[in-house]
């Protein structure tokens, strides 16, 4: 199915999971999503994600915004987990621009690496970035 | 009359905030986000980063304090102070707090270079950023409140 097919108000409704552990930027975050009518879950705890998506099977989320240096467990472990296992895209999110870091998160399968702070651009158009990777049907289901 | 002059007043002090460098354009982007279904959005999300930026600053003086007391002089813990200071770059930054930024980069860099002095003379004038930063959004908020509520400009989506 091509993205010219889908119905007008693409991306609105489009589920997106944020995780910080930092409750500011989370609620920011969020906020930005709100305003681009996505719907949005949160978690300030990566483990607990891991847990939720292994248990549903991804099933109700699209994307995963994820902060890089995340304190309950290593971010870049919570991405190669969700990419091999649940394939869900996931965005690595974080204040320090190295380009090493930046490798690192696209070699382990994130599907970017952005720059906080976020702004409102970011998530207007992120689902630019793996419309191939949207699991079309279940957006019509 | 007095509601004209709570506003004019309001906006000398906002432009006031960011011709001194205290805010950035991070601070215009939350001001995008409040509408009204989020009438108050800027203030909550200021109020929640005084929240965890306070705990942040206990978190620091701990770890700084510590290691500069005691019978013996312990090595400061540089990871610990940098993972403490990723997390209140990010924070600082989300708001727009400029000048909390800098400093917050200052202090990481002393940590990359084991500088300990470096590192507490930086969370010192960090510290004092912060605090003028949060005296001066205090007394922005409550004239926003007590000039009622703004029209909003239409801005093109």
């Amino acid at each position: 199915m091509e993205i010219d097919d889908l119905p007008y108000q693409f991306p609105e409704g489009l589920r997106v999971f944020v995780i910080d552990h930092d409750t500011t930027q989370l609620h920011v975050i969020a906020n930005m999503c709100f305003q681009c009518n996505y719907r949005v879950a949160t978690c300030i705890v990566a483990s607990f994600t891991l847990h939720l998506l292994r248990e549903t099977n991804g099933r109700f989320f699209y994307v995963i915004l994820i902060e890089a240096q995340m304190s309950d467990m290593d971010s870049y472990q919570f991405l190669q987990c969700v990419t091999q296992e649940i394939k869900i895209p996931v965005i690595m999110m974080c204040a320090d621009n190295t380009t090493s870091e930046r490798m690192n998160a696209i070699e382990k399968g994130a599907c970017d690496y952005w720059l906080k702070p976020l702004n409102v651009n970011h998530i207007n158009n992120m689902w630019q970035q793996f419309k191939n990777m949207i699991k079309l049907k279940e957006y019509f289901r | 009359m007095d509601r004209n002059n709570s506003r004019r007043q309001l906006a000398a002090m906002k432009q006031s905030l960011f011709d001194q460098g205290h805010l950035d354009e991070q601070f215009i982007q939350l001001e995008e986000l409040q509408d009204d279904a989020n009438p108050n959005f800027v203030e909550e999300i200021v109020t929640l980063y005084y929240r965890d930026s306070s705990r942040l600053i206990s978190s620091l003086e701990q770890t700084l304090h510590f290691c500069a007391c005691g019978r013996e002089r312990n090595p400061l813990d540089f990871n610990k102070l940098d993972t403490i200071m990723h997390q209140f770059k990010g924070s600082s930054s989300s708001i727009g707090a400029k000048k909390v930024k800098a400093e917050s980069t200052l202090i990481r860099e002393y940590c990359r270079t084991g500088n300990a002095e470096g590192c507490r003379k930086s969370f010192q004038q960090m510290k004092k950023e912060y605090v003028a930063l949060r005296k001066r959004l205090e007394n922005y908020f409550q004239l926003v409140r007590q000039a009622g509520p703004m029209e909003r400009a239409c801005r093109p989506k």
